[in-house]
């Protein structure tokens, strides 16, 4: 043995600098995303230029009626500028986009940009509220079943979940209307208020029902975590430390599980954006949503190519997120 | 050199189960039996579901959330049993004068938290002088770490697995502990990290008379660095005693991984195996638990409940009942 002490009297570290390493990634990850989310956005807009276009109906003939004489419709077309070509068109909207311009909608003359900056906000509230009553749910139901010795609270979560997951959520909406709204009385049935704190009686009832399908998404992922994490070695440690409950819950059960929950959660969002125009049709809430709705039947074209073109961005925005926070919790996430 | 004598740690009769609310209690240990004296390195020896990772939990009180249970026996240490401890006195008592490295270097430490962190946790009721900077610097300094800044900011997966196990090797020397206890600290690890790993192991147990318990499935390498060994079948300890008195075993089952020994075979010729496997928990045989793998079996082996091991605690012990049959 004291041949071994003189040959390797200290322990070689043959390990990077972790800051330059950790630096170079996260500078990797921001420039890929903004690559991805510029493809992306391309593709995205691609696709919402074309689909709307392919679909049956012609916006000029929607706007003036039946009985719109040859002459009006004509010049109705290059005002809208509709007879140029396809290509010609969709280089305007492309050329526009850099320009911080989406163009105006054909019927109220708005700008994209006005509409989007005056309905997108009760969308994303609408959103950030259930994401937020969805964690708050999620991470204590996927705790306590994790931590429960009785299998047949385990069943009873599977079981649970399984049923909150096939309701619809339109069908959802519609019960929560019925007895929240009008046999109790808690949720306005229609209607919003614009201010911060107000509208929120107005949001609340849409962000719970958006969570009928987000909290047995999340919970069933997060407790599966947790039964990985609840078996490793390392939790042994932390019992044998001593350290507080606190800790010992956050530290050595939720933040080494909570990385997938995370990145699953941001992947969503575009569900959650799926979910919510519903839940604005159904609550009457002047969201983007509904304008994008009103905007497919009357063949709106800057309407729709614009709504679609910010759907796709704040789907890769809130993609970073996630991998962003999943690799800050926990060290073995990779970013790629 | 007297305080060798002193015995540190007694594992008496012990026996553990799982408790199923349904079906009957799964028992994983019975008769394990060892003791281990101040400033003394033992070596456990067993295969994989011999019980001894089993038995070491019930020496650092994590029994209860894998779902096993202390059914019987005595685990004394420093005056107290160990295995009549309420889970609100294990809180007082963990972490103090018990050390525990864990198994696999690469799943030992937490992965969220850094090096720094981790022996920030390990330190909280330490009384030594000093801040937990200086004594965290102190503690990597002891365990042979060179660029301690780097290592102190690094997560565990930015480090090697020798140098993760050094980590978690400080941590358990945080509190100064009288035992400390490693559960295969070197799986997974190369064979020159792992000497690396049983060197230091070797150097604290002479610098701070700390006693050891090694556990391991590597009789050459417990052979190589303990004091003593326990060797452990089926739930059971069969035979204790020292390194030297080992090399004549008194039971078949020492017996026969001793003659299993890569490290001693005769080369060209062919690996002596046992035979068999080792029986399952739950599907203990009556008798002696090695019976059906015996070499030296005879009818009152197989009826009965398992031997107990004969001979004074202490000695050359072993529970076999034909024990006289393998001398010379």
């Amino acid at each position: 043995m004291s041949n071994i002490n003189e040959s390797f009297p200290l322990a070689d570290v043959a390990v990077e600098e972790p800051r330059d390493k950790n630096r170079l990634a996260l500078r990797r990850l921001l420039y890929g995303r903004i690559l991805r989310s510029l493809s992306v956005g391309f593709w995205v807009s691609v696709i919402a230029f074309l689909m709307i276009r392919l679909s049956p109906g012609d916006p000029v003939q929607i706007a003036l009626g039946a009985e719109a004489t040859e002459a009006s419709v004509k010049q109705m077309r290059h005002e809208l500028g509709l007879d140029t070509s396809i290509f010609q068109q969709f280089y305007n909207f492309i050329t526009g986009i850099f320009q911080g311009d989406l163009g105006k909608s054909f019927y109220s003359g708005r700008t994209v940009t006005d509409i989007v900056g005056t309905h997108l906000p009760v969308t994303l509230m609408v959103i950030a509220l259930s994401i937020l009553l969805g964690v708050i749910m999620a991470i204590p139901i996927a705790l306590a079943v994790a931590l429960s010795k009785n299998q047949l609270v385990t069943y009873f979560f599977r079981a649970s979940t399984s049923i909150s997951l096939a309701l619809p959520g339109f069908f959802l909406a519609l019960v929560g209307l019925l007895y929240f709204g009008i046999k109790l009385n808690w949720a306005p049935s229609a209607g919003y208020e614009g201010a911060f704190p107000g509208n929120l009686r107005y949001l609340w009832l849409p962000a719970l029902v958006n969570c009928g399908s987000l909290v047995p998404v999340l919970s069933r992922v997060l407790h599966s975590s947790l039964m990985d994490t609840l078996d490793e070695e390392f939790v042994e440690t932390g019992v044998i430390r001593g350290v507080s409950k606190i800790r010992f819950y956050w530290s050595y059960l939720l933040r080494p599980s909570l990385a997938p929950t995370v990145v699953l959660l941001s992947y969503m969002v575009g569900v959650l954006i799926g979910g919510t125009v519903i839940m604005e049709t159904i609550f009457s809430l002047p969201g983007i949503g509904r304008e994008l709705i009103t905007a497919v039947n009357t063949k709106d074209y800057p309407v729709v190519q614009g709504v679609v073109l910010i759907f796709g961005i704040i789907v890769v925005f809130f993609s970073f997120i996630g991998d962003l926070l999943g690799y800050l919790l926990d060290r073995r996430v990779t970013l790629s | 050199m007297s305080e060798q004598n002193e015995t540190l740690l007694q594992v008496i009769d012990l026996k553990i189960g799982i408790p199923h609310p349904r079906r009957e209690t799964l028992i994983i240990v019975d008769n394990a039996n060892f003791d281990v004296r101040s400033g003394e390195m033992v070596g456990i020896v067993g295969e994989s579901g011999s019980g001894k990772t089993m038995v070491c939990r019930s020496i650092i009180g994590t029994l209860e959330r894998r779902g096993a249970k202390v059914l019987g026996g005595q685990v004394l240490f420093g005056g107290q049993d160990l295995a009549q401890i309420s889970e609100t006195n294990w809180k007082k008592l963990r972490g103090k004068s018990i050390g525990y490295v864990p198994q696999s270097a690469l799943a030992g430490p937490n992965p969220v938290l850094t090096t720094q962190q981790q022996l920030a946790e390990a330190l909280r009721r330490s009384e030594a002088p000093g801040t937990i900077a200086e004594q965290s610097r102190r503690l990597l300094d002891l365990v042979k770490i060179r660029r301690v800044d780097t290592v102190m900011k690094q997560y565990p997966n930015q480090l090697s697995g020798g140098m993760r196990q050094r980590v978690m090797i400080a941590c358990a020397l945080a509190s100064n502990p009288k035992l400390l206890i490693a559960d295969e600290p070197t799986t997974g690890l190369d064979v020159t990290v792992q000497s690396q790993i049983m060197q230091l192991l070797q150097e604290i147990r002479a610098d701070f008379g700390t006693s050891i318990i090694l556990i391991s499935h590597d009789l050459a390498l417990i052979d190589d660095v303990c004091d003593r060994v326990v060797v452990m079948h089926a739930g059971a300890t069969v035979e204790v005693g020292s390194v030297t008195e080992m090399v004549n075993p008194k039971h078949p089952y020492t017996l026969a991984l001793n003659q299993s020994r890569i490290d001693i075979a005769v080369p060209g010729s062919e690996l002596v195996t046992i035979l068999g496997n080792a029986p399952s928990v739950g599907e203990w045989n009556p008798g002696c638990r090695f019976v059906e793998r015996c070499t030296f079996k005879e009818e009152d082996c197989k009826v009965g409940s398992h031997p107990p091991l004969f001979g004074e605690r202490g000695s050359h012990q072993s529970a076999c009942l034909h024990r006289d049959k393998l001398k010379g």
